[in-house]
């Protein structure tokens, strides 16, 4: 599991609440120029309505986009995805922890190897999390994870 | 439309009728303004792409302005989960890209009427009054009174035929609405290039009528030696309208 770090930009949520309500409000806009076209069309309105309008949804997708792709990378800077088969040991007993895992899709079960064989301490699945005590405490977690599903 | 529906809701009609009353305004505010809108002079020549295009459209704006008001009011820009994101995108972006473009088909059908052209009143009436008046002996009145020319009679003599012919006159269309609004135009109004014979032979240059009383200038016309308003500009001018008649 390699992850590279992605710097973003923390941006005020002020700024990502203003560039959506603009969106929106550029998209009433360009209703307003359609309805007023189909209502009393005229040179006017339809100019507006022609060269207007397409400039209008350029700036409400831009607006939209910019927003998606910040919060794309902004998740991508914190998450690293990685996909592991049945059978994968996460990290060994005893080793050091670089991350906490969440589990997407899938099942892990946590075991403890000890003189008298394996136990499977516990099982967790989707939605469920493992590993952050390592992460935040600095010692080596206790039981390694192995996928089972 | 929305002021519509807006004083249906707050009316002084009792609180039993408005159920029913709401969605028949609605349907009012979809199908029929969009026709009433624009007079019907003639049943008979009603535009399927206009009358089932308009209402398309009606339908996709109150569709879209509902979306957007609705994730307005409950996110207040607030992006929070799939189905926020899902409203944003088709209220601010799918149905605004649909609007604009199958509404451009409906600007290209508009573009060829009267009414538009007709639209620009300061320096247009004139000419489609002229056109409409059965008194007149200009080309274009007789043109428009015996319906030689059944619809769009404007453009279908100052266009060429085609997809380029419709592009460039809209372009050209485009240009004089901006100088018209800001008010830059110069009068008299003069066209753009000389008259294009094409224009007149693109209806003429097959009618029995027409070869039998032009034989012996057909091959000069074709060879653009000759123009037709050569002949007709005295008895018949294009239009009847003088220069004095138009003030910015």
């Amino acid at each position: 599991l390699s992850r590279t770090a992605i710097r973003t930009i923390e941006l005020d949520p002020k700024i990502i609440r203003t560039a959506l309500i603009a969106a929106q409000v550029l998209a009433l806009l360009v209703y307003l120029m359609g309805a007023a076209f189909l209502l009393h069309t005229n040179g006017g309105t339809l100019f507006l309505f022609s060269l207007g309008a397409p400039f209008l949804i350029l700036g409400s997708v831009v607006a939209l986009a910019g927003v998606a792709l910040y919060r794309y990378f902004r998740r991508q800077s914190l998450f690293a995805f990685a996909r592991f088969e049945p059978g994968d040991i996460l990290f060994q007993q005893g080793d050091c922890a670089d991350f906490a895992y969440f589990i997407q899709k899938g099942e892990v079960e946590m075991i403890r190897r000890d003189q008298e064989g394996e136990i499977v301490i516990a099982r967790l699945s989707e939605g469920q999390h493992f590993g952050e005590s390592a992460l935040i405490s600095n010692t080596p977690p206790s039981a390694p994870p192995r996928v089972s599903a | 439309m929305l002021m519509t529906c807006w004083f249906v809701k707050r009316d002084t009609f009792s609180h039993w009728s408005r159920g029913w009353l709401q969605p028949l305004a609605i349907f009012y505010c979809v199908w029929c303004i969009p026709s009433s809108a624009r007079a019907q002079k003639n049943v008979f020549q009603q535009d399927p792409v206009d009358h089932y295009g308009s209402r398309f459209l009606a339908v996709v704006i109150v569709l879209g302005v509902a979306l957007v008001l609705f994730s307005l009011f409950r996110y207040r820009g607030v992006d929070s989960g799939a189905a926020s994101w899902a409203i944003l995108i088709a209220g601010t972006a799918v149905f605004p890209m649909i609007l604009s473009g199958f509404g451009n088909v409906l600007v290209f059908e508009r573009a060829k009427t009267v009414q538009l052209c007709g639209s620009c009143h300061l320096t247009m009436e004139s000419y489609v009054d002229d056109m409409e008046n059965p008194q007149s002996n200009s080309l274009a009145a007789i043109h428009y009174d015996n319906r030689y020319i059944a619809e769009n009679q404007c453009y279908e003599c100052h266009t060429s035929y085609g997809m380029s012919g419709t592009i460039e006159a809209k372009e050209q269309g485009m240009v004089d609405v901006y100088r018209y609004y800001t008010h830059t135009f110069r009068l008299p109004l003069k066209l753009r290039y000389p008259y294009r014979d094409g224009d007149c032979l693109k209806c003429h240059s097959e009618a029995v009528k027409w070869v039998a009383a032009h034989q012996e200038f057909q091959q000069g016309i074709f060879a653009g030696k000759l123009s037709c308003m050569q002949c007709h500009r005295e008895s018949n001018p294009a239009h009847n309208v003088v220069a004095q008649e138009l003030r910015p």
